[in-house]
């Protein structure tokens, strides 16, 4: 089956565009907390963690490994199996100490700026890599849909929509007491969205 | 720092419901049930086990963030 680049292009910015609105109405309040806080939501939002590479890497792990691809899975599981010994006791330190993100946390454990600058850079080093191939999952799958060249100005568009996804509903409200409920919904609806999908099948 | 006194049946249910995880699914015992599985789905039916286990302890215990 194979799309015009034009109508995929345009069902892309369809899909960002009731994301975008729905990480608004949330933001807003239009949203009712009953739905925005309902543990199911939050549940969801832990899709976060199958992302477009995630899809392309289990399936083929799981071709050479059998059921070897499910220990990442597995693996992320039994962290939240420690919630109470491993997870609590970091929440609970962000949320005293006000920390809001790894690097505060580890600065304020080591009492150093450094350490915090050295954790941020480590990120970097390690998250690069994983965003390209990000990138490179949505650019393949439009390849793969299309049967056109690389549309690297899809890659481009995609890079610069990240960047304001990321802007407006996560790094805007640096705050410990932040819920960015926005970003929680809209992933949660995302991980509704590929939920309903794998469920109805090929 | 003053940190919180955890409920300590909450953090011993945890730490069992981590130990049942590694010794289903990362243990030797994880290749005898694999290679004895009769049907496909039963990794996923012992990982929604314990995930239902996780979210029974999880719902049991105190939520004093």
């Amino acid at each position: 089956m194979t799309f015009e680049l034009g109508i995929l292009f345009l069902a892309a910015v369809a899909y960002l565009l009731v994301l975008f609105l729905i990480a608004y109405a949330a933001e807003r309040g239009f949203i009712p907390s009953a739905v925005a806080r309902h543990p199911l939501t939050y549940v969801l939002s832990l899709g976060v963690y199958a992302t477009s590479w995630s899809y392309y890497g289990s399936v083929g792990f799981a071709q050479t490994q059998g059921y070897g691809f499910l220990a990442i899975y597995l693996g992320v599981t039994l962290a939240f199996a420690l919630t109470p010994v491993l997870l609590m006791p970091i929440l609970r330190l962000t949320r005293d100490f006000q920390l809001t993100s790894l690097a505060d946390l580890f600065a304020f454990r080591y009492r150093h700026q450094a350490t915090g600058v050295l954790v941020t850079l480590f990120m970097l080093v390690g998250i690069l890599p994983y965003i390209s191939l990000q990138i490179l999952a949505v650019t393949e799958s439009v390849r793969a849909l299309t049967q056109a060249a690389t549309p690297t100005a899809l890659a481009f568009g995609f890079c610069l929509t990240l960047i304001v996804f990321a802007i407006l509903f996560g790094a805007r409200h640096a705050s410990a007491r932040e819920r960015h409920e926005g970003l929680v919904v809209v992933i949660a609806f995302e991980s509704a969205v590929k939920a309903g999908r794998e469920a109805g099948g090929p | 720092m003053a940190f919180r006194p955890e409920n300590s049946r909450s953090v011993d249910s945890a730490v069992l419901l981590f130990l049942l995880g590694l010794f289903l699914f990362f243990s030797p015992f994880t290749f005898w049930w694999a290679g004895a599985a009769t049907v496909w789905y039963l990794p996923y039916l012992l990982w929604l086990g314990l995930i239902g286990l996780i979210a029974w302890v999880a719902h049991r215990s105190p939520h004093d963030i």
